[in-house]
């Protein structure tokens, strides 16, 4: 994964900033349910459109990936999106 | 008659090995799993998003239980209207403002208001049948030139709350109002939706100067907020006297839930992610061991992701205001 990771470096900084940036308005936002959420919403595109992205770049992107990241991105989506009703 | 006997012992002995080569196809990559662990595939991903769906709504239809989820279910608090109002007053001390006192006939109001809110069952500043905040202050016999309403609950202590409060500019608005002189507190427990938790009402006003009788505020603060917090303690025992007496709801202090319908929640989906995050790691580790050549990790992103979620999860914290 090191060697993996050296190689994407650019990839998992932006996904790293955006993961930051994310974590930081989620709790600044507290109370605010609707704006978590919305929040939530936005991160899940995010991270989809991230994994598209970088398999562009890669020029491995198929229809398997194309599903893994969408259903990731649901998951992760669906989880906040119900934690914070 | 061979064939009788000899299929059922073919079929105890193969069950441990077709055990194994189910966990084996599930969890480790190889090539009958186009070497991916089953469990990452997209449709198994799915499956989990149908999981987390039907624990969530398992949590949420334990309402229909009253028995299971009053006994297991709710939301145990240590908020006091003592510390409601020390801490009220503390942050109008700290933007400048004079100190708010108790006013009797407001905490009646806001109780009246907590009250209602279980009896119909609502979370709302107007009621179902469209009364409003102001309906309830005009009932308790308070005349006022201005007033407002801050409702909370399903918080576990005070300052938990008065945070949320401070945080949100309409709540923050009503606590340091210049033109607010007096405060009611109410801190009520009851069933909500379902649920046992406390609900926390604030009412406040500036009276007008004819109707409201001068004399009870001319009282020492500390005084006045002993007697005022006294009256909403009586209050509220009567409150879950005639409760009891009709639908027969416990009190969360007499009768302490074991955990929040928060808590279950996160538990159901902590326990996927643990799956997920393991399973993940574990297909790494094989991947990265048997040399198998990828031109991108996927898990490290997905892996990434999901720790930002079990952070929130961890940390996510309960508690409503309106």
């Amino acid at each position: 994964m090191k060697f993996n990771f050296n190689h994407h470096k650019l990839a998992y900084a932006v996904l790293l900033i955006g993961i930051g940036i994310f974590l930081f308005y989620f709790f600044a936002v507290w109370p605010n349910r609707v704006a978590q959420r919305l929040s939530s919403l936005i991160f899940a595109v995010f991270y989809f459109l991230w994994g598209i992205t970088t398999h562009i770049k890669t020029s491995r992107l198929n229809s398997k990936v194309i599903t893994e990241y969408f259903a990731v991105s649901l998951l992760i989506g669906l989880l906040l999106f119900l934690i914070t009703i | 008659m061979c064939i009788i006997e000899t299929m059922p012992r073919r079929r105890k002995r193969h069950q441990p090995a077709k055990l194994g080569s189910t966990l084996t196809h599930l969890f480790r990559p190889s090539k009958r799993n186009y070497y991916r662990s089953k469990l990452l595939h997209p449709e198994s991903i799915l499956y989990f998003c149908l999981i987390v769906l039907a624990s969530f709504s398992i949590v949420r239809a334990l309402r229909f239980f009253p028995s299971l989820s009053s006994s297991i279910l709710g939301y145990a608090s240590n908020i006091t209207a003592e510390d409601v109002l020390i801490q009220t007053n503390q942050q109008r001390v700290n933007q400048g403002l004079s100190e708010l006192k108790i006013n009797e006939k407001l905490s009646q109001a806001a109780l009246a208001k907590g009250q209602d809110m279980f009896t119909d069952q609502y979370w709302s500043h107007t009621s179902p049948d469209g009364m409003e905040p102001w309906s309830f202050i005009k009932e308790s016999g308070y005349v006022y030139k201005a007033a407002g309403e801050n409702l909370a609950r399903d918080f576990m202590d005070t300052t938990e709350m008065m945070e949320a409060w401070m945080k949100s500019p309409t709540h923050r608005a009503n606590i340091v109002n210049n033109k607010f002189e007096e405060i009611g507190i109410a801190v009520i427990n009851g069933n909500l939706q379902g649920f046992e938790t406390t609900l926390v009402v604030q009412m406040f006003g500036s009276p007008t100067t004819v109707a409201n009788n001068k004399a009870g505020q001319q009282q020492l603060l500390t005084d006045s907020a002993r007697q005022e917090v006294a009256s909403v303690k009586s209050a509220t025992d009567q409150e879950t006297q005639v409760l009891a007496g009709s639908v027969l709801l416990p009190n969360p202090l007499d009768n302490p839930v074991l955990l929040t319908p928060l808590h279950l929640t996160k538990a159901f989906f902590l326990a996927v992610i643990i799956l997920i995050t393991a399973t993940l790691i574990y297909d790494s580790f094989i991947v990265r061991n048997r040399q198998i050549v990828m031109a991108f990790n996927k898990n490290l992103g997905h892996l990434l992701v999901l720790g930002a979620v079990t952070f929130i999860l961890i940390f996510f914290r309960s508690g409503l205001i309106q």
